[in-house]
C-alpha cells in the first residue's frame, strides 16, 4: 500500500505554524 | 471470527510473500478483518525539521461496507532520522476509505490525527500535533489454498 499525507502540526512550542507531508510504502498481512 | 493463522486464512495486502498465489486473488472478495503492517517513509517539514526518513508500523481493522467499500480505521507508528539533531517519533491515528474497484486492489482516502515528538538525546523536546488528510492505493493477494 502506497499512501501520502498531508498534516498540519499546530500545538507546537514553536511559535511558527508548520505542515508535514509524507510518503510511505506499507507491507503486511489481512487477518479474515 | 478465527484469528488463527493458516495459509487458508492468511492474505496479503500490498506486496505478497507468496507471489505464486496471484493468479488466485480475483477468487475472494474483502472481507472484515484486522491488519498488520511493515514499511517505511519518507517526510518533508516545513519549519520544524526539514526532511526526514525512517520505518513504521501500523495495524488496521477492516469493515466492509458493500461490494465496493470497506471503512479501515488504523493505528501507526513511525521512528524517524530527521536533517536536524533531532529525531522523530510519530503516532497517528485515522480512518481510512477504501474503494475496491476489484477484489485484488483499491484507493483510498483518509483523515487522521497525529503527534510527533522530537527527541534528541533521549529526551523530548517538544511534541506536536493535529489532523491531517491522506489518499493511497493498495494491492491485495490472496495465499495459496484460499
Amino acid at each position: 500500500m502506497l499512501t501520502v499525507k498531508y498534516m498540519s502540526m499546530p500545538g507546537t512550542s514553536y511559535s511558527s505554524l508548520s505542515y508535514r507531508s509524507e510518503a510511505m510504502l506499507l507491507i503486511g498481512y489481512h487477518w479474515y | 471470527m478465527n484469528m488463527g493463522i493458516s495459509a487458508g486464512r492468511l492474505r496479503a495486502l500490498g506486496v505478497s510473500v507468496l507471489p505464486c498465489a496471484v493468479r488466485r486473488a480475483a477468487q475472494a472478495a474483502p472481507d472484515n478483518g484486522f491488519g498488520l503492517y511493515l514499511g517505511g517513509l519518507s517526510s518533508s517539514d516545513s519549519s520544524l525539521y526539514g526532511n526526514s526518513h525512517g520505518g513504521l508500523i501500523a495495524v488496521d481493522t477492516q469493515f466492509i461496507v458493500n461490494d465496493h467499500w470497506s471503512l479501515n480505521p488504523y493505528l501507526l507508528l513511525s521512528d524517524e532520522s530527521t536533517d536536524t539533531t533531532f529525531s522523530l517519533i510519530n503516532g497517528e491515528g485515522g480512518l481510512q476509505a477504501r474503494y475496491w474497484p476489484t477484489n485484488n486492489w483499491f484507493l483510498s482516502a483518509e483523515f487522521l490525527f497525529h503527534d510527533s515528538l522530537l527527541e534528541r538525546g533521549g529526551t523530548v523536546g517538544s511534541s506536536v500535533y493535529g489532523p491531517g488528510l491522506g489518499i493511497g492505493a493498495g494491492w491485495r493477494a490472496t495465499a495459496i489454498g484460499r
